[in-house]
């Protein structure tokens, strides 16, 4: 009789192991989950008001008894009211794998037909094949192997695309968050919680701090005399403050009555003609803070620039931001000379250095605007620039094309980039024909 | 196409398997004495056959079963033992491994050139 053996040499333990692994990640691999993510939004719950304080900021009064400059700041809060509606939030997370249903459907085939030929190889011959005789002296599987092995291929096919298809399967799903989320719809801002502000304050002048001193109870007084400059700005801290347009004045005027204080005193007529002219400035500046007080000083100025006028000293005409209006203006300056389309005095342009300090009407266009305090006028054929004091009385926006016209004072020439041309120093500035 | 490439590993894994490792039970050695004969006995048989051997051209199968005891069906290997006949056998089978299948001459030449204890024993020399 003969016996069949069905032997299958296994591999060692490494390589069994190393099998195992190459076989999880290529299943791993063979089943790619994809994920959706989505968010629904769900039914308005409530409505509500959320209120708020943020950080705010600190405003500060100036006033001038002179020669008391006196500083009041108040900080405060901003409380917000903010409008906020929440809601229901769902946020869907999908898994899929597209990999999962062949897998498994391959997989399951393949194990029942397994299966089925495991179960049809005892229903054939076991007879080994005798016409056959390998180098190791044994005689040729039977058919029974031949199915037997049939089987085991089938298997070993069918298994991992089921543990694919199973895999997918199982990461397969959907996971629904369910959350409250805020909407703000609308927000109201408002100033709150005034109080004193307490710090550090400094007086900031063109060339840096000009006087320091600790507000106490938000209150902080600069006397004329603890000033080493003319202030224009003040800070609390480091924080630069906002000051409203009549205390910048005041500001100003506090700062020329301090550089007035500290000129040298000299006489009217020993000036030279800048000189005059600065101090001519600064007594109006002065005047927003002293009053009537300056009043004396002023006219006596202006008798000195009127005497220097009709002897024609060029330097009684200079810019300034004391005149009120453009006929002050004029009337201030009795411009002689008039630079407008046409006009023959624009042949004098050609000689800019000899208009030196000569008060001129001037009626142009705006060409170009080259920095916010100088810009191109364009008169007939000739162009000039047109310089604009930082601290000027008159208002309005003068964009390119604008016509204007200004009482002006000219001095010498500019060069700004490489170009070279007449510059006058605006006086006052309108737009106009 | 990373499936279709773990099933082509697998398949040829699983082939790999079958190959190396599924074959029948062992053969009598009666059965490998009486393959070697008929591998050397078909003919024309091998001139080295006849010289080595000294057996007729017909007849060549039953001289040598007679020789070596191969005719009995209890007949067990001796000398030489199983694997040496079976290490011997191998040049006769490199063309087939399935029985009734001629052996080349020079396959029959290399075996008595390696073999000659086999030689011996196909001669009848008892030990």
């Amino acid at each position: 009789m003969t016996t069949l053996v069905l032997t299958l040499r296994a591999p060692p333990a490494g390589v069994q192991r190393a099998l195992a692994l190459g076989l999880a990640v290529a299943t791993a691999g063979c089943a790619p989950i994809d994920v959706t993510t989505r968010t629904e939004r769900g039914p308005l719950l409530r409505t509500y008001s959320r209120p708020q304080v943020v950080a705010g900021g600190a405003q500060v009064e100036v006033r001038a008894d002179w020669p008391t400059l006196k500083l009041t700041l108040v900080g405060f809060d901003t409380c917000r009211a903010e409008t906020v509606e929440e809601y229901a939030e769902e946020r869907i997370t999908e898994r899929t794998s597209r990999a999962a249903g062949p897998a498994l459907a391959t997989g399951i085939a393949n194990v029942l037909a397994a299966g089925v030929l495991y179960g049809v190889s005892f229903a054939v011959s076991s007879v080994p094949n005798v016409s056959y005789i390998n180098e190791a002296g044994h005689y040729g599987p039977s058919t029974q192997q031949y199915v037997q092995s049939s089987a085991l291929i089938t298997l070993l096919i069918g298994l991992p695309a089921l543990a694919v298809g199973a895999i997918g399967y199982l990461r397969s799903g959907v996971d629904v968050e369910t959350a409250k989320v805020e909407q703000v719809v609308s927000q109201k801002d408002a100033r709150c919680n005034d109080r004193p502000a307490a710090g550090p304050v400094t007086l900031v002048g063109p060339k840096g701090a000009v006087a320091v001193k600790a507000a106490v109870d938000g209150a902080v007084d600069f006397q004329a005399a603890e000033l080493t400059g003319a202030p224009e700005g003040i800070a609390l801290g480091e924080v630069e403050l906002a000051v409203d347009e009549e205390g910048q004045q005041r500001l100003w005027g506090f700062g020329a009555c301090v550089q007035l204080e500290r000129d040298a005193p000299k006489k009217l007529e020993m000036m030279g003609e800048g000189e005059l002219l600065a101090r001519a400035e600064r007594l109006r500046q002065c005047r927003v803070v002293r009053g009537e007080a300056m009043a004396e000083p002023i006219r006596a100025v202006d008798v000195e620039l009127s005497r220097r006028r009709e002897t024609g000293s060029p330097g009684a005409f200079a810019p300034g931001s004391n005149v009120a209006s453009f006929e002050e203006a004029v009337s201030a300056y009795a411009p002689k000379l008039k630079f407008a389309n046409g006009s023959t005095d624009l042949g004098r342009l050609d000689t800019p250095e000899a208009l030196d300090g000569q008060a001129v009407l001037l009626e142009g266009i705006v060409a170009e605007g080259m920095t916010s305090n100088i810009g191109v006028i364009q008169v007939g054929e000739r162009q000039l620039y047109l310089f604009i004091p930082p601290r000027r009385a008159w208002g309005g926006d003068f964009g390119n094309g604008t016509r204007i016209e200004a009482v002006a004072v000219m001095a010498g020439t500019q060069t700004v980039g490489e170009r070279t041309l007449p510059l006058a120093r605006a006086v006052w500035m309108r737009a106009a024909f | 196409m990373p499936r279709r490439l773990l099933l082509a590993v697998l398949t040829g894994l699983a082939c790999g398997l079958v190959a190396a490792g599924c074959y029948g039970p062992p053969a009598p050695d009666v059965a490998i004495c009486r393959d070697i004969i008929t591998r050397l006995c078909i003919g024309p048989v091998c001139t080295s056959t006849q010289a080595a051997l000294n057996v007729p051209e017909d007849g060549c199968e039953t001289e040598l079963l007679a020789r070596t005891g191969c005719g009995s069906e209890e007949f067990a290997f001796t000398t030489p033992e199983r694997p040496r006949v079976l290490q011997c056998r191998k040049p006769l089978i490199r063309v087939s491994a399935s029985t009734y299948v001629k052996a080349p001459c020079p396959d029959v030449d290399e075996l008595f050139a390696t073999c000659p204890d086999m030689t011996a024993f196909l001669n009848g020399v008892k030990p």
